[in-house]
């Protein structure tokens, strides 16, 4: 019985020989990568052409090798990086920094071809991560919609927003 | 099942209660997850926010119930109850959801996020998805000062803001506007928090509407900030605070529970004061042709040991340095060279303070005791300013009081407003007798103003009336005659005497009441105000005065003076200046902030400050509490104990060996003063855990990029000063029953109210025990006090009296620069007599000629000061101490002379 | 001059089995990459054919180090004895055209089961002298495993002795002029290539090394060459196998047209094939199973299998 179960397996294993191998000669032959493949990762700008990253540390700490650095600007009221640092040498694309991201700043994308010879040079600081672009998300923009002063938006101007109530007011 | 007396049953399971307490606190102490937000454990309830329903089962055979707030029900033995039924589940979901309806979507920008007892709520009520569809309504921000940032938009109108600032902390400039769903909280216009104890707002607040303001310009979430206990630096009250940093860069301090000490509040000095460390810190330095010039410590200490060869050498303690360094320098020059690096005046205080408690016996009190006191009697000084802590517990009195009268009976301690209302009918049992007005007067106390010997006087009085048992209808027109009555039928009566105004004698005297009272049965302590951390503990080592160095004879040529962390040069009489300079002194000073005494020293060495190594200080209370290195830069810094001992071993003072660490030299103190015995088990390292406990929080991110733009490759972590501690996040993970908690934290609570895991019972002890030990037994036998000859002051003199404000009025604060904005101007109080003989009015400028010195302040009139009194803000920078009190005389100047 | 002649002879023939050995890696990497819809090593020379040469050079490249806690002599002798043991094995395989050294040794194949006995010392000092717990396990697992293995493995080929008469490989070969070995000994022949595999400790057998659990089993410590050694060893192993399965079951280099070597390749490289391909479809066994397997089922067959030989023979009065 085991006998013949084993020579069965075998036989579906020889079969093998003649299906087509599923291999990419890369860099030969260019593998295809959907827009949504995990690859280096970079900071995106709000339609407004702002930088998007609120620095709110979430990318950070998900980030499961730690390899995500920032800190947010001594500006009162700005919640911008002073500095953002990937290391890509520890990086292991997981993708965990774009889900966590709520303004949609950190992007992974499909480009993967990232060697140096020497180590160093896979530390990138924000100009080194940030794009022009919005990347693959056009619309949000999450000044727009948070509760503070931001870029010229004040109380009661965003678009789910009244405007600030007069505490001195007599109306109920 | 069967139920225990004390016991009640939550989903089945039967859990302990305390008879007084209400159900939401019977839940929390019984590590129960129910949401709530109005309720805070000292603030009380006032069923406000709705938020802790749970339903309520008449007995075994209901299966309906009812639904009730617990902070609002009274735990009462064998009630049933449920956190978990659909139907108090779904209230508390639509309670939620309703507070956030108008709540911005603001988590990524907001300060608090991750340390948020909103979002940890709503996590805990299950609350994900918002049916209001409506645009939300939204305030403008004020400018609330230097030490709180506003923002109100994010308010759920939970009301423990104004609660804490109004009815606890007395603080009026505060307070709420508007109606129904537009309230608004704040001021009337933009402007600082007046109250000293506004900084609490940033932990009472449940969401981000107040935010540590110089936390958040150097901003990181508290998932990335190693957190270290530590004991507050800035007065003598010995707050317990947690130190947050990162990176070698000091982040924000926040409120660490003691439930003897502290408990849930922390005052503004304490809380942004701690802001000094980041301030240019004093660099190693030697003199060269005349002038200081940088150099490595190597050097330095090279410096050090030639000084220490001297033929004297000279150690002038510090009040803000560790029992430690305290302790090495007197063994390394001898206890008969050891002098204390404090002011005359304040030395004898001390001093007098250190031999009540030590040699006396007279037991101390704690803010609690403060707190559950039934008469404060205030002598000579304010502790508003001198111990701001100790006045928010003062300030609890007045309302305490209330629930003993017997206006309301059986009411109990949590239920907030019904006790405000019991208020009304009371007056509290407060009385103050000081030369200068005090910010406690308002309380609705019996005040008496006095000179320094009517006080003594008064005290002698109510002495004699206590013992002599004899009701002096005479004296019932005084305020001793009062005061004698009022303690004579306290239980609990807490005398608060500080010796600044009015002369060391004075704690003395109030020490002989405390035997009065004790000898008739009652639980009376005292509470002396001294100006630093360590004041106690340096005065303990006996260190000799600085006037008796002036007239020791034995000193010779060129002596050395080894200075530690501390201005001493301030303190010292011109006379006494010219005298050093006529020796040819060496003067070696360590510290780790730069002060006049820094500049005129031949070498200085940068040592450690409070965060950078640990160290043992003494409260005022008699308390020891240890505090840990809490910051772990590349180059660590060492403690002055520890460079005295090197300098001390290289200059052959002592052996080479034998005190390498703290345990050894705490050891050797004890050996020499039993006293001390309770501190070596403080930082034994005898460790009975397995593994360290990590500072670093599970969640610290960045680690292996934070620095990578120096080198991608990964330094090693720091090592840790103590076996207890890991300087990274390898060892044992905090625990609530742990016997060490970096921080409060615990799984579904991430803000402040963790805390709530962590103790025994809701606003008692931590299981962790609280920190600290008092040094002194509290029984053992009283001795009465001899009475001192008064001083005797011509009756035309005026009298300059010290006033040491709340920010900036000890050495370090100041430093600050939050703490800096909120200093204002330097003053001289003048009675409005006194005023009116000078012609002088409000803001007016005046010259004070004090003991030879000469200072400029601008002139605040006050009805309420004892004649021919004027207080004097002192610790302004460039200005030599004034040595008060002392007498001195008014000028009035014009605006060209000021300049 | 016939001494230096055999002594060329023999060195040609071990170079000869190590350089295949080497080689059968790149060819199990190759069809185990199609196999599994891969493509294998393909890229250092044609079709990867130089991937061998490339690791070599590498594999005498790395670092030669030996732990501090090992027991060295021990540790260092350990891979010769494996490989030494095999190789000498070869020694007695027929290959015929001359080919062989002592094909007509009159005592063949017990030589070659002394070998496969030695080579056990081989593995079980491997793991003991490497003194960590890995090593160690392996290296009793291999000890229990091959002595179980090696029982039925001599019983089986009992039944092709008694046929041939002989224990010299050349007569076994010359028997099977009119038929193959494998049809009256075709359970004797399943027990012997199963005890075989159990033996050369190849997949599905591999628990000695079992990287799931013990990390590389009793060569976990080993590095560089000698590593290599264990390496080579346990494909000429494989090949040893092969060769052998052909000469007492499949004929040796009988076949038409072709020369005897010709068919001898032949036939054994199907037997290396097949191994490789039974690595590629077998899952490991438990170390109970195996056990059990191999006594209370392997073994009886072998028993029946000389039994019935035994008795065949008497009935049929040879």
């Amino acid at each position: 019985m085991y006998v013949l179960t084993s020579l069965r397996s075998a036989w579906l294993t020889f079969k093998h020989l003649f299906h087509r191998t599923e291999t990419v000669q890369y860099p030969e032959q260019m593998p295809y990568l959907a827009p949504r493949t995990r690859g280096r990762i970079v900071l995106t700008r709000d339609p407004d052409g702002h930088e998007r990253c609120v620095s709110c540390y979430l990318c950070s700490a998900v980030c499961p090798c730690d390899c995500i650095s920032l800190q947010r600007t001594s500006a009162p009221n700005q919640w911008q990086p002073e500095f953002f640092r990937i290391n890509f040498s520890r990086c292991i694309f997981c993708g965990l920094c774009e889900e966590a991201c709520p303004t949609s700043a950190i992007q992974l994308i499909p480009d993967f071809e990232m060697s140096e010879y020497n180590r160093q040079n896979l530390v990138y600081e924000k100009e080194n991560l940030l794009i022009a672009g919005t990347g693959k998300v056009p619309e949000y923009n999450y000044y727009r919609v948070a509760g503070i002063d931001a870029f010229g938006k004040h109380k009661g101007e965003g678009p789910a927003e009244r405007p600030p109530v007069d505490p001195r007011g007599l109306m109920p | 099942m069967e139920v225990k007396k004390a016991q009640i049953v939550v989903d089945g399971v039967a859990i302990d209660i305390d008879r007084s307490n209400n159900v939401l606190a019977a839940c929390l102490s019984a590590r129960l997850d129910l949401p709530f937000f109005c309720w805070h454990p000292s603030l009380g309830s006032v069923g406000a926010c709705r938020q802790c329903a749970v339903t309520v089962y008449k007995d075994d055979q209901d299966k309906v119930g009812q639904i009730v707030m617990a902070c609002m029900t009274l735990a009462t033995p064998g009630m049933i109850i449920s956190l978990t039924d659909t139907k108090s589940h779904s209230v508390r979901q639509s309670v939620i959801e309703l507070a956030l309806t108008n709540h911005p979507h603001d988590c990524p920008v907001c300060e608090v996020g991750g340390d948020c007892h909103l979002q940890d709520m709503t996590v805990m009520t299950g609350h994900s998805v918002r049916h209001y569809d409506f645009r939300k309504r939204t305030h403008l921000n004020q400018e609330l000062g230097p030490f709180i940032k506003h923002e109100m938009n994010r308010c759920i109108s939970c009301y423990r803001c104004v609660r804490f600032y109004r009815d606890y902390a007395d603080g009026t400039d505060f307070g709420v506007f508007g109606a129904s769903r537009n309230v608004y909280f704040g001021r009337a216009r933009d402007g600082a928090l007046e109250s000293e104890f506004a900084g609490n707002l940033i932990e009472v607040c449940p969401t981000g509407v107040f935010v540590d303001k110089p936390y958040a310009q150097r901003f990181v979430r508290k998932w990335d900030m190693r957190a270290m206990p530590s004991v507050c630096p800035h007065c003598a009250v010995g707050c317990n605070v947690t130190i947050q940093e990162r990176e070698g860069e000091f982040r924000r301090a926040s409120n660490r529970f003691n439930a003897a000490v502290n408990g849930y509040f922390l005052c503004d000095r304490g809380r942004f004061g701690i802001g000094f460390v980041n301030e240019p810190k004093l660099a190693s330095s030697v003199r060269r042709d005349g002038l200081l010039v940088a150099t490595n410590d190597a050097e330095a200490r090279a410096h050090l040991v030639a000084i220490l060869k001297s033929e004297t050498v000279i150690g002038i303690g510090s009040p803000r340095a560790s029992l430690e360094s305290n302790f090495m320098l007197r063994t390394l020059v001898g206890p008969d060279r050891f002098y204390a690096g404090t002011s005359d005046h304040q030395w004898q205080i001390a001093a007098m303070a250190a031999k009540i408690i030590a040699e006396h016996g007279i037991p101390t009190a704690s803010i609690v005791d403060v707190e559950a006191a039934d008469c404060v009697l205030i002598i000579g000084d304010d502790p508003s300013d001198v111990a701001p802590r100790l006045a928010l517990a003062v300030r609890q009195v007045a309302k305490v009081s209330a629930s003993g009268t017997g206006a309301v009976v059986d009411l109990p301690d949590w239920h907030a407003d019904a006790r405000k209302t019991a208020q009304i009918f009371d007056k509290p049992s407060l009385f103050i007798a000081t030369p200068l007005p005090t910010r406690l007067d308002a309380l609705g106390a019996d005040v008496m103003r006095g000179t320094a010997e009517q006080l003594t006087d008064m005290c002698a009085q109510i002495e004699t009336v206590l013992i002599s048992n004899s009701e002096n209808d005479q004296a019932a027109e005084l305020l001793s005659g009062r005061a004698a009555s009022a303690l004579r039928s306290a239980h609990r009566p807490v005398i608060i005497v500080g010796g600044n105004s009015a002369g060391a004698n004075l704690l003395g005297l109030a020490a002989n009441i405390i035997i009065a009272l004790r000898n008739r049965g009652a639980d009376a302590r005292i509470i002396m105000l001294l100006p630093e951390v360590n004041s106690l503990g340096l005065a303990l080592l006996q260190p000799k005065s600085l006037n008796e160095l002036r007239s020791d004879p034995t000193i010779g040529r060129a002596p050395g003076y080894i200075v530690l962390e501390n201005d001493f040069l301030r303190y010292l009489s011109e006379g006494a200046l010219a005298d050093i300079r006529g020796q040819e002194a060496k003067i070696a000073v360590l510290d780790h902030v730069e002060t006049r005494t820094t500049q005129g020293a031949d070498v200085t060495i940068r040592c450690a400050n409070f965060i950078e190594a640990g160290g043992i200080v003494v409260s005022a209370e008699g308390r020891a509490q240890s505090w840990n290195q809490a910051i772990f830069s590349d180059e660590p810094v060492t403690p002055a104990w520890e460079i005295l001992h090197e300098g001390g071993a290289a200059a052959e003072l002592i052996a080479s060996s034998g005190l390498r660490n703290q345990e050894a030299v705490l050891n050797l103190l004890a050996e020499q003063s039993a006293i001390f015995g309770a501190c070596v088990g403080m930082v034994a390292t005898g460790n009975d855990q397995a593994q360290p406990t990590p500072s670093l929080p599970f969640r610290y991110s960045g680690r292996t990029a934070v620095k990578a733009h120096i080198d991608v490759r990964e330094a090693p972590p720091p090592p840790s000063s103590h076996p207890s501690w890991s300087a990274s996040m390898e060892g044992a993970r905090l625990h609530p029953d742990a016997n060490i908690v970096p921080q409060f934290w615990a799984p579904g609570w991430n803000s402040s109210h963790a805390l709530n895991q962590f103790q025994t019972s809701i606003g008692l002890s931590l299981r962790a025990g609280d920190e600290g030990v008092l040094l002194f037994p509290q029984d053992s036998e009283l001795v009465r006090i001899e009475r001192s000859p008064a001083r005797t002051v011509s009756n035309d003199a005026i009298m300059f009296c010290e006033i040491s404000p709340v920010f900036g009025g000890e050495a370090l604060s100041a430093r600050s620069a939050p703490i800096r904005e909120r200093m204002g101007e330097a003053v001289v109080v003048v009675g409005n007599v006194l005023a009116k003989s000078f012609s002088i009015h409000d803001g007016a400028w005046v010259r004070c000629d004090i003991g030879g010195v000469s200072v400029v302040r601008k002139v605040l009139i006050t009805q309420s000061i004892v004649e021919n009194y004027c207080g004097i803000t002192i610790n302004v920078s460039d200005e030599p101490d004034l040595l008060l009190p002392h007498t001195g005389m008014i000028t009035r100047i014009t605006d060209e002379g000021r300049a | 001059m016939s001494v230096l002649f055999a002594f060329l002879h023999a060195l040609a023939l071990l170079l000869a089995v190590v350089t295949l050995a080497a080689f059968l890696t790149w060819v199990e990497r190759r069809v185990l990459g199609f196999w599994q819809d891969r493509l294998g090593p393909n890229r250092v020379g044609w079709q990867g054919i130089l991937q061998v040469a490339a690791d070599m050079i590498k594999i005498f490249f790395k670092q030669d180090w030996i732990p501090g806690f090992a027991d060295k002599p021990t540790f260092i002798a350990a891979p010769i004895i494996v490989l030494a043991s095999v190789l000498l094995a070869f020694a007695v395989i027929p290959f015929g055209n001359g080919v062989d050294i002592v094909g007509a040794l009159n005592v063949g194949l017990l030589f070659f089961l002394g070998m496969t006995s030695l080579s056990v010392y081989g593995v079980v000092l491997a793991g003991w002298s490497s003194r960590s717990k890995f090593s160690l396990l392996g290296g009793m697992r291999a000890a229990a495993q091959m002595i179980s293995y090696e029982v039925f493995m001599g019983i089986a080929v009992i039944g092709v002795v008694m046929q041939a008469g002989s224990f010299n490989l050349e007569k076994i070969v010359a028997a099977q002029t009119h038929i193959w070995f494998i049809v009256p000994q075709f359970f004797g022949f399943l027990a012997f290539f199963i005890a075989g595999i159990a033996e050369a400790h190849r997949l599905p057998f591999d628990l000695p090394e079992g990287e799931n659990e013990l990390g590389a089993g009793f060569h976990t410590e080993y590095s560089s060459m000698k590593f290599g050694m264990f390496f080579v060893g346990e494909y000429a192993g494989i090949v040893l196998l092969s060769a052998l399965s052909v000469a007492l079951y499949f004929g040796g280099g009988h076949g038409p047209i072709f020369p005897p070597i010709i068919w001898f390749a032949l036939k054994s490289s199907f037997f290396v094939i097949f191994l490789i391909l039974l690595r590629a479809a077998l899952p490991r066994p438990r170390y109970d199973q195996l056990m059990s397997y191999g006594w209370k089922l392997m073994f009886p067959l072998a028993i029946g299998n000389l039994a019935v030989t035994g008795g065949v023979m008497i009935a049929l009065g040879q």
